[in-house]
């Protein structure tokens, strides 16, 4: 540090200080010093003067010590239009150095279009072509599968509705037939031969005794969609296709309806349905019964499914009817006995 | 960059890569080696490369391949067998192309490949830097450097001459 003048002048005392009070170490830091370098001054910068400026190179970028790199600037396009003019106008005041700038332009290499790749056949590609579906044809397949699915079941759930009913119209059917004849005729054994399956005669005759108090007692219409009946148990099918007949009142509008048959059954009617379950043997039979003759004042036991499912029909029965009032009253329809109603639509019967 | 690009590319661009490959390796199977190599890696490759970047993106791959090719093989090349397996054929001779061609093959091989780039292709000095790897400003001197050795053998022939 004291050979690179680092020390302060305190500090260089106190070297100075220590070296003679160790004359052998004297040596040592004279040879230190011996090694410090001492600039030439025999070599000096040459050609000062390109370093030097003057007022008239100030004005412009380009100027005698730099315009070999802006001529290489310009010939390779690499210059705004500004430096272009530059370059130009110190070329057309130098014509010496414009030469140069030929020169330059001169050791430009040009391609050879004669040199051509043989086999480019060779390079070209072909991609394995692969089905993809795009993300709104997976979902339009998908609507359209479900929309197939949707269909196919519910026409398998309306032909399941469709099979009780047939049956329990054809019944219905029968009797109303039967019931034309006369109204107040008491259910005879002539119209039980009607009916598929008999019960005793013992039963029978108990029956239309019961049947014949309903008829004299005030009626209190209920409406009970009898679309679907069980047509497993025959004696639970003897019993819906009694109480159809005997129940018969004036309120029947029509025998002639195919949408929806209505049934008018009194309470009392109700009433001695329930006593009948009683004398039928299976649970089943009476549990239906009970379904079949009402629908609120008797708490409903566990119901089967079919049944379930003609609850769940009935209120739909129920939204059909009131559509169907709506547009009788819209359209000022009259549901006269002389004609059938169906839905909307009025048919003349002859 | 679909297949057709891809094709498209092969079209426009094999000629012009092998072109620039040659003429740095002077020897053509070892050029078309590199020029198979550049565009199977762009085939394989082609779903990260846009089409217009495609060009860049083959020379790229062909510049370098060829570097370690010249590093692996270190290989001198004499003007006859050059001028015998690339089987160029010159239109008519011209003796400041040819001047210039050997004053060519006297650069080194950066500077002869930048040479080639500007010229041949007219790559900016930023091209250039992203296709060799160099920057802006490396480029701009080893290209200056290299076109005042070219015009410095031109003037000394003429001096000759």
């Amino acid at each position: 540090m004291y050979a690179d003048n680092e020390l302060s002048a305190a500090e260089k005392l106190l070297v100075a200080s220590f070296v003679e009070a160790n004359p052998d170490l004297r040596q040592e830091l004279e040879l230190l010093m011996q090694t410090k370098l001492v600039a030439d001054p025999n070599i000096v910068f040459q050609n000062k003067d390109l370093l030097m400026r003057s007022s008239l190179d100030t004005s412009s970028v380009i100027n005698q010590s730099n315009y070999e790199e802006f001529f290489l600037l310009y010939l390779d396009n690499e210059l705004n239009e500004e430096d272009k003019i530059a370059v130009e106008k110190f070329a057309d005041k130098h014509p010496l150095l414009w030469h140069e700038m030929m020169l330059l332009q001169k050791a430009r290499v040009e391609p050879d279009d004669s040199i051509v790749y043989a086999g480019k056949e060779k390079l070209y590609k072909k991609e394995d072509r692969k089905i993809v579906f795009l993300p709104w044809q997976r979902i339009a397949a998908a609507a359209v599968i479900l929309l197939i699915a949707g269909t196919i079941v519910f026409k398998y759930m309306t032909q399941k509705t469709d099979n009780p009913l047939a049956t329990g119209n054809q019944t219905i059917k029968a009797d109303s037939t039967i019931a034309k004849k006369d109204d107040h005729q008491p259910v005879t054994s002539p119209q039980a031969d009607t009916l598929q399956n008999r019960n005793t005669a013992k039963t029978q005759s108990h029956i239309d005794n019961k049947m014949t108090q309903m008829k004299k007692a005030n009626p209190v219409t209920k409406n009970i969609a009898v679309k679907k009946m069980p047509v497993e148990n025959e004696t639970l099918e003897r019993v819906k296709e009694i109480s159809p007949v005997v129940a018969k009142n004036e309120n029947i509008d029509s025998a002639d309806q195919i949408n929806t048959v209505k049934i008018n059954i009194p309470t009392d009617a109700a009433a001695t349905l329930t006593d009948l379950e009683k004398q039928t043997d299976t649970k089943q039979q009476t549990q239906s019964v009970v379904k079949l003759a009402s629908f609120t004042d008797v708490p409903e036991p566990e119901s089967t499914n079919v049944l379930a499912f003609s609850t769940r029909k009935n209120k739909m029965r129920g939204i059909f009817r009131k559509v169907s009032r709506v547009f009788e009253k819209t359209t000022n329809v009259d549901g006269d006995k002389s004609s059938v109603l169906i839905g909307s639509f009025q048919i003349a019967v002859k | 960059m679909t297949e057709s690009d891809y094709n498209e590319c092969v079209t426009t661009n094999a000629d012009k890569v092998y072109r620039f490959i040659l003429k740095n390796l002077r020897n053509e199977e070892d050029a078309r080696d590199v020029v198979q190599t550049a565009f199977e890696r762009l085939w394989r490759n082609r779903n990260e490369v846009n089409a217009e970047k495609s060009k860049s993106y083959l020379f790229t791959i062909a510049y370098h391949h060829m570097i370690d090719h010249l590093r692996k093989v270190k290989r001198i090349q004499l003007k006859d067998e050059f001028h015998a397996e690339a089987r160029i054929q010159d239109r008519r001779p011209d003796n400041l192309k040819k001047i210039l061609e050997e004053a060519l093959m006297r650069l080194n091989e950066t500077q002869r490949s930048l040479v080639m780039l500007k010229d041949y292709e007219g790559y900016s000095y930023e091209e250039i830097g992203e296709i060799t790897g160099l920057n802006q400003s490396q480029v701009k001197v080893y290209l200056h450097r290299a076109r005042l050795q070219l015009k410095n053998y031109l003037v000394s022939l003429e001096n000759v001459i």
